[in-house]
């Protein structure tokens, strides 16, 4: 049936609704161009038959049913990589502007270019904020103390903090630090936040 | 250097830097530490914790960390070492040591920068430290010159002249009289008071002392009680102390039932059993498993458990209550359970079956006395791993028991619970086939036994904490094993364990526990340790901050006992 | 506020208009936050505010590095910076996420909008959005469209993106006395329908119909 594959894409990204992303389906979406070429050649003859036969109304209703199945592909297709470049977009603001590299390999080529473009977009408006730029990826939540007890997770080597001092972040040491600086650190899962 | 007023002097200094905070691996260093870190937090004070298990440990997080950290705190760690020998470090780092073992040692008492103790003002303490013009002493220009004069072959007359001579023999007695006074300094080990209970009290000076604190101070004097760290009445000391704290820190609720919440860590003192983990077991496996009970019963042998049911029935107290759990047993039993057991104590020959102890208690969780925090915290701390596990394991039994201490209710401490049930378990089997099959050797002057590595639970023995009790609770239940005459000989003789420590190693564990009778806990194992395996040039390490625990070659066991029997002769 | 700011020994902005302490601009962008956070369309942008807001964090910034070390209240300076660079932070990140969500209906605003009307984007808020679109229509190009029959390569992205419901129920409070407000225009044609809003009251409303109050501060979104 027209428009079956299209579904599924659409299909495909219901299913990936908890934040995930899914490979870009490459195969499917040509798949789904080529039915679109196909549907608007036989359209483009129909149309063309009907033209030169005034008589001949039987396949309007093809006609019409193809037009609309091209519509409806077209639509599919474009909600699909709509909705894959809002994850990305997402993707921006949670791992920063260098994505880990099994989520890269999730994305096609024209996407990744698109990545960047966001990626460059958001940091010159970001830069443009105020007298010094503000980056918006931080303070994503109401700060509650200036200071917080955090444990570390991994072994990370030594950091440095903001007024210069440095620290050692070895697994399973406990540290009392700033909560500004810790902050990134636990969005990316090397330090944990002790109650 | 000896810190006189630690407000000042070590919190104030801190309050504005970053911190390092190297934390020994017993209880009572835990809770020392959780009092520090509320400390710091509510004065920003960024800090950073390390546990550290022995020297080497000391030594390499000390190297990791020195570029970072200009303050270093050490708690029951470094105070019984040359820390400025050992750890060379540069002229702008500073360390503030609150130890509990002694001695201290003479340098790092008597540094003028750089080290800094923190004692309790106790006259006791610091006059047994020997003066300092006994130990240094500046050198003489004259005595420089007699030096380098004998070495010269030239005879000058007044080299023989009365006033050099006199002087020649002065410093000869006097460096004899030194090496006495250091050896009878350093002769014996042993504990003074509690590093939670210092740290608890600078928070009072500085008002800031909560019950919370108190607890963790509470649970530390408990530990060095529990583990026979210290004797009764030290620990009858620093009871009193705490109970002046308590009564400070919890009158109100007397006054109004409304003022405190409901949630609220509420501490109280009494007489309690000295039965462990009782309210978390059934009062049958408790009996079993605690150390005056045990060894007062001879629960190893069937004779021992038919006398435990009589004590029971004698109590009045159905056998089913008994083995049930605690918490369910019928309430009106369990009030009069005290009064009972004290009245026929003295029949079944339990001595000293009450101390005095303080429980908490939050929300309407059951109470949890001060024994039980100790127990399980100390279980935690030696959680054994399967081997494939085992490195990142340890790691994190640190930060376990820290989260366990950190409310009164919190899951970790039913956990550990749990452990040291287990551990008590191994505890009394391993008690029971030893003392049935009579392992425990009279060496002469002290007793020896050895844990071989097909023993179930062998694992445990390699870990201080749980060897420790074992040894106590062994020694004890021997003890009473033997009859009057050669009981009487017997309470004054140590006793010496080794164990497996490392496997693939080839590495045994080795304690030395100084004898029952003996109510001051001085341990004399340290040195003798040291000097055994001088003499016989065994594989040692002296790695443990306790000087009484060793570890050395499975090789070199033999002749190392060899030694260490002479030299105790 | 005027506290912490008084430390710094700043209390005047200098923005055109009126002379406002910290306080009041710091006020100001509360309002303007929360405005934004519970409206479904896109807001006046307030960038004055922010500007002024950001130069005064710097300059609380440089007088806490100068205070003496220790003081009680560098740590509460520090809370309330951090607090405030949040309502900065998330104020900004709304708006961007609804510049995100309907940049081809707003552009399209923007382009056929009379000079007079104030403009809904910063400078730098329209070339994020230019870009933005630009970037998204690029994308569909070169991934789809471009491989399609030639009458469906075209797509006015304004017309597809869904529109900001206006329709959505909010929540006010009354600052200004308004009388005969129309709740709803579209159906009612004899305008019987009218509300007075009194100072201080609560309503919950449509959005369109209040929508120009919101903006000219007369009422606020709770």
């Amino acid at each position: 049936m027209f428009g079956e594959k299209a579904l599924d894409l659409i299909r495909e990204l219901h299913r990936s609704r908890d934040g995930t992303l899914g490979p870009y389906n490459e195969d499917v979406v040509r798949q789904i161009l080529e039915e679109m070429q196909i549907l608007y050649e036989a359209n483009q003859e129909d149309v063309a038959q009907v033209v030169q036969n005034d008589s001949d109304q039987s396949s309007l209703t093809a006609i019409q049913v193809r037009h609309d199945s091209l519509q409806r592909n077209k639509r599919c297709l474009l909600a699909y990589l709509y909705n894959r470049l809002m994850k990305i977009r997402d993707m921006r603001w949670e791992f920063g502007s260098v994505l880990p590299p099994d989520i890269r390999r999730n994305m096609s080529e024209r996407e990744v270019q698109w990545f960047s473009n966001y990626n460059r977009s958001l940091s010159s408006y970001m830069r443009s904020i105020g007298p010094r730029g503000l980056d918006l990826t931080q303070d994503l939540k109401p700060p509650q103390n200036v200071f917080i007890e955090v444990r570390c997770v991994e072994d990370r080597g030594e950091i440095e903090l903001d007024d210069g001092s440095r620290i050692l972040l070895k697994k399973n040491s406990m540290h009392f630090l700033p909560r500004s600086q810790c902050e990134r650190l636990i969005r990316q899962g090397i330090l944990k936040q002790v109650a | 250097m000896l810190i006189t007023d630690p407000v000042n002097d070590f919190f104030n200094k801190v309050k504005h830097e970053r911190v390092l905070v190297m934390v020994a691996l017993d209880v009572d260093a835990l809770c020392a530490c959780k009092i520090l870190q509320a400390l710091f937090k509510c004065d920003h004070v960024q800090y950073t914790l390390v546990p550290v298990i022995n020297k080497s440990q000391l030594i390499k997080e000390f190297e990791e960390h020195k570029e970072q950290y200009k303050h270093i705190v050490l708690l029951n760690c470094g105070g019984n070492i040359d820390l400025l020998h050992i750890l060379d470090p540069s002229e702008d780092i500073s360390f503030y040591v609150i130890d509990s073992h002694r001695p201290i040692d003479l340098v790092n008492f008597f540094c003028e920068q750089q080290i800094y103790m923190l004692l309790k003002h106790d006259e006791d303490e610091i006059a047994a430290i020997p003066d300092y013009d006994s130990i240094y002493r500046d050198y003489d220009s004259d005595d420089e010159d007699s030096e380098n004069d004998e070495t010269e072959q030239v005879s000058k007359r007044h080299r023989f002249d009365e006033a050099t001579l006199e002087k020649r023999r002065e410093r000869k007695k006097w460096e004899e009289k030194r090496k006495e006074i250091i050896f009878d300094y350093e002769e014996f080990s042993f504990y003074g008071p509690s590093a939670a209970m210092l740290v608890y009290e600078l928070a009072w000076k500085m008002s800031k002392d909560n019950n919370d604190q108190l607890w963790w101070a509470i649970t530390g004097v408990a530990d060095q009680f529990q583990n026979k760290k210290i004797g009764r009445d030290k620990y009858v000391s620093s009871v009193l102390e705490l109970q002046g704290h308590m009564s400070r820190l919890n009158h109100r609720d007397e006054d109004d039932d409304n003022t405190k919440s409901v949630n609220s860590v509420k501490i109280s003192f009494e007489h309690d059993l000295d039965l462990a983990l009782y309210r978390h077991w059934s009062l049958f496996e408790s009996l079993c498993h605690s150390l005056p009970t045990a060894s007062a019963f001879k629960v190893w042998t069937n004779m021992g458990i038919k006398r435990l049911h009589q004590f029971l029935a004698e109590m009045g107290l159905p056998l089913t209550q008994c083995k049930q759990n605690y918490s369910f047993m019928e309430t009106k039993m369990r009030d009069n359970l005290q009064s009972l057991v004290e009245e026929s104590a003295e029949k079944f020959g339990l001595r000293n079956i009450k101390y005095q102890s303080f429980s908490a208690q939050c929300g309407y969780n059951h109470r949890l006395c001060a024994s039980d925090a100790v127990y399980s915290v100390g279980a935690l701390l030696e959680k054994l791993y399967s081997k494939d596990s085992q490195a990142a394991g340890e790691n994190s039994n640190f930060v376990d028991s820290l989260d366990s201490l950190s409310r009164v209710t919190a899951p970790k401490m039913q956990d550990g619970l749990e452990l040291a049930k287990l551990q008590l378990q191994a505890i009394k089997s391993s008690v029971s086939s030893f003392i049935d099959i009579g392992q425990i050797l009279s060496y002469g002057p002290f007793l020896y036994t050895a844990v071989r590595e097909g023993m179930p639970d062998y694992k445990y023995f390699g870990k201080p904490i749980f060897l420790n009790l074992f040894s106590h609770f062994l020694l004890n239940s021997y003890v009473r094993s033997l009859n009057k005459t050669k009981r009487e000989r017997a309470k004054n003789l140590p006793l010496v364990i080794c164990a497996p420590f490392n496997v693939d190693d080839g590495t045994t564990i080795i304690i030395g526990i100084p004898p029952l009778a003996d109510e001051s806990r001085k341990n004399l194992f340290g040195n003798a340790f040291l000097h055994a395996a001088e003499r016989t040039k065994s594989r040692t390490s002296h790695e443990s901050f306790d000087s009484s625990i060793i570890t050395l070659k499975n090789e070199d066991l033999s002749k190392f006992l060899d030694a260490l029997i002479t030299i105790m002769s | 506020m005027d506290d912490l700011l008084n430390v710094s020994g700043v209390s005047n902005d200098d923005s055109d208009e009126e002379h406002l302490t910290a306080a009041q601009v710091l006020e100001k962008l509360e309002q303007a936050w929360m405005n934004e956070r519970l409206s479904p369309n896109l807001m006046e942008c307030k960038s004055q505010i922010v500007e002024i807001m950001l130069e005064q964090i710097e300059e609380m910034e440089a007088n806490i590095q100068r205070a003496q070390k220790g003081d009680l209240k560098i740590s509460l300076h520090r809370l309330e910076l951090d607090r405030i660079r949040y309502v900065v932070s998330s104020y900004l990140r709304c708006r961007l996420e609804k510049i995100e969500k309907f940049a081809p209906i707003l552009l399209e605003r923007e382009k056929s909008k009379s000079d007079d009307e104030p403009s809904k984007l910063s400078p730098e808020e329209f070339a994020f959005a230019k870009e933005l679109v630009g970037n998204v229509d690029n994308h569909f190009k070169s991934s789809a469209l471009k491989h399609m029959p030639r009458n469906l390569q075209n797509i006015a992205l304004h017309e597809i993106t869904s529109r900001p419901n206006l329709d959505h129920y909010v929540f006010l409070r009354v600052h200004q006395r308004e009388e005969g407000v129309i709740v709803d225009p579209e159906t009612d044609d004899h305008a019987e329908d009218r509300v007075d809003l009194e100072v201080g009251a609560q309503h919950l409303m449509r959005y369109q119909p209040i929508e120009q109050l919101v903006e000219n501060g007369a009422v606020s979104l709770i």
